[in-house]
């Protein structure tokens, strides 16, 4: 599904990724650890075709595409998607006309018709209900006023109507309280199946009891230090980053 | 004829208004008294001169191209060019219409003027038959500030408007008044003069549309006076076409605990100028100024505004919006000035502006003069170009780069008339604003 190899990108002039080599199986959902400037969100942001990233050397595949060729808009309609770690708010942005709009982006490439104005309330509702966010929401400005937590849920929200091929989910855990977590979880595993991948990037592996990862990789120092199944979370949170760093050579 | 005037430096502009008063004076209503007034207002702005960009408040102003104009005040016959519905007119439903062509009335576009429950609107032209020297005292614009001597050539043709007086305790429909340029080479001087008194409410919608033909210019001043808790919310939009030049003044005076919202839309047009001046002259007299101005490619629009805090617990609020494109220029001049014994004032500023692509042009200018202690005074300038993390926000959700640019134009200008409370306001200015963005159609999916 996704094959990220040997990916060096700087940002005003100092490279964040380097040599970073990745792959994440269809079916699977894979979570991305590491310390905080490890270069976690900048590989989130270059998957989703932010260009303010200068890409050195490196391939990322997707579906066999040439991912980076791409611009942003058509690997969304393509099917993939960036839950951002923060949110922007855009007032006077209607959050469910972008939601609409998005979503008829994604089926015109499939060659599908635009989605029925009743129909599509009626699967907003539904998801809405799921995430336990209140129908006000619909009518407002996309993240517009929203505290963290709802604009973590207002990811998870678009996510779910958007149902991605591919679904990048940047440190989506952090800023939540236990009951919202389980909420964005419950939202996540739902979306979960055999042809679809997911890529969690995190900071703690609390998430991770919620989504059970088939495989954990460990970013430092801008490429992956350690890899493993979920055990290596928790050892992770044991022993600390420092530990996962000092492993880089023998990885 | 002032001596100290050669005529041969007299812009264009002013020596077809000279002619024309020449030939008009005699035959505009009123009495002696307004024909000695009028004389005096034209004599005055010849030796004044029109506004230069060395006046600073119209720095920026293509001046030159209002001095160039050969504009004739001269007066429609009746039933000349009043019939036909006008490009930009819109109607709203709980709103009674006046229209004005060329600055007459037109009753056939009009709704009833005399069947106004709870408000007296009467037409300048007939007070002044009725009581050759009314209103007399309440006109005169007394200072020589280039700011002003636009507001004196609109005394020295002073004929067309209306008088709209709203008793004390009463809530009227509201009012809607339509000034068009119909015609090419015209220029028109509409009066409004508002009072509302104590504990009344007036919602007022005064749209000018300027010329499609072009080579207009539509100079109107509006008045307004609000006595103790009354409240005024006044729409203006200008709305000038292509070569259409529209200029407006209001003069506005607040009493104890009065509320004023100013909505000011400037679209389009070659010159599109609006000043506001207002004095809040007794405690508790509070006013909100929201400004949009949009300027695509080759537009100029200009927004002034002086609000003046002269008594304590004053307060004022004002909003400034703009975006430019290639060759488009915006200017705001927002000068609030807190007089000494304003104690308690409070003075809110924000202006943004938004730069559609390069060569384009906002000129953002806010003065602060502040004479007293314990005020609270904020303001922010702010101009750039679309956030870029708002727009990857957008193409990351799969909406084309024309799209999200298109749309992030519009919710910027949209804060603007979001505050707005007629529907039928909003949908007319959303309806222009989308039609001026390069991605129209794609934006008015989202509306």
């Amino acid at each position: 599904m996704l094959e990220i190899e040997n990916l060096t990108v700087s940002v005003a002039d100092k490279r964040v990724l380097q040599g970073l080599t990745l792959a994440v199986p269809q079916g699977e959902v894979h979570a991305l650890m590491g310390p905080n400037g490890s270069g976690k969100s900048t590989l989130a942001q270059v998957l989703a075709g932010r260009t303010d990233y200068v890409v050195e050397s490196g391939s990322v595949r997707y579906l066999e595409q040439d991912l980076l060729a791409m611009p942003a808009e058509e690997r969304a309609r393509a099917g993939v998607f960036l839950g951002f770690q923060y949110p922007v708010e855009i007032p006077g942005v209607n959050n469910v006309y972008l939601l609409k709009a998005a979503l008829n982006a994604r089926r015109r490439v499939q060659g599908e018709p635009e989605v029925d104005a009743f129909e599509f309330l009626g699967l907003v509702r539904e998801k809405m209900k799921l995430m336990e966010m209140p129908e006000s929401f619909l009518n407002r400005g996309v993240n517009e006023g929203f505290s963290g937590g709802e604009k973590k849920r207002n990811e998870v929200l678009q996510m779910l109507v958007l149902e991605p091929t591919l679904a990048i989910l940047d440190e989506t855990d952090s800023g939540l309280d236990i009951d919202a977590l389980k909420v964005v979880a419950r939202g996540i595993e739902t979306l979960r199946r055999a042809d679809r991948s997911i890529l969690l990037v995190t900071h703690y592996q609390r998430l991770l009891e919620y989504v059970v990862p088939d495989r954990v990789h460990v970013l430092a120092g801008g490429r992956i230090v350690r890899s493993g199944d979920r055990t290596l979370a928790l050892e992770l949170e044991q022993r600390g980053y420092d530990w996962a760093r000092s492993g880089a050579t023998a990885a | 004829m002032n001596a100290s005037a050669p005529l041969a430096a007299v812009p264009q502009f002013l020596r077809t208004h000279s002619d024309a008063h020449a030939r008009l004076a005699s035959s505009l209503p009123g009495g002696i008294g307004w024909l000695r007034r009028r004389t005096q207002a034209l004599e005055r702005v010849i030796e004044l001169g029109l506004p230069t960009s060395h006046d600073e408040a119209w720095k920026y102003a293509p001046v030159r191209l209002l001095a160039q104009r050969a504009a004739d005040p001269a007066r429609l016959e009746p039933g000349e060019s009043q019939s036909a519905a006008h490009k930009g007119s819109f109607s709203v439903p709980e709103a009674r219409r006046l229209v004005f062509i060329d600055g007459r009335f037109a009753p056939a576009l009009s709704d009833e003027p005399a069947a106004i429950d709870d408000l007296r609107a009467d037409f300048l032209a007939d007070l002044m038959r009725a009581v050759p020297d009314a209103l007399l005292e309440r006109l005169a614009v007394h200072s020589d500030r280039a700011e002003d001597r636009l507001a004196l050539l609109n005394d020295a043709f002073l004929s067309e408007g209306i008088v709209i007086r709203v008793p004390a305790g009463a809530t009227p429909a509201p009012l809607h008044l339509q000034f068009v340029c119909a015609s090419a080479d015209r220029a028109t001087h509409p009066r409004v003069i508002v009072e509302v008194e104590q504990g009344a409410h007036l919602q007022l919608i005064e749209q000018h549309l300027g010329s499609a033909d072009g080579n207009s210019v539509d100079n109107g001043v509006t008045q307004v006076e609000l006595r103790g808790s009354a409240t005024l919310e006044h729409y203006l939009l200008l709305e000038s076409a292509d070569r259409a030049q529209v200029l407006h003044g209001t003069y506005v005076t607040q009493h104890r605990n009065s509320h004023l919202i100013q909505h000011r839309i400037l679209l389009g047009g070659e010159l599109a100028r609006a000043s506001l001046q207002a004095r809040l002259e007794e405690s508790g007299a509070a006013i909100e100024a929201n400004s949009l101005a949009l300027t695509p490619g080759g537009e100029y629009a200009d927004a002034h505004s002086v609000i003046e805090h002269c008594a304590p617990h004053t307060r004022s609020h004002e909003r400034y919006r703009a975006a430019a494109g290639k060759g488009g220029r915006c200017v705001f001049n927002g000068r609030i000035v807190v007089r000494e014994g304003a104690a308690g004032s409070d003075s809110q500023q924000s202006s943004r502006g938004l730069l559609l692509e390069p060569g384009g042009e906002i000129d953002a200018r806010p003065q602060l003069e502040i004479y007293t202690d314990d005020v609270k005074c904020s303001h922010g300038a702010t101009t750039g170009r679309l956030d870029p993390d708002m727009l990857f926000y957008l193409l990351s959700r799969g909406i084309d780069a024309a799209t999200a640019r298109g749309l992030l134009v519009f919710a910027f200008l949209d804060d603007v008339v979001a505050r707005m409370s007629f529907d039928a306001v909003r949908r007319h200015l959303e309806g222009r604003i989308a039609a001026a963005l390069p991605d129209a159609p794609v934006i008015r999916e989202f509306l």
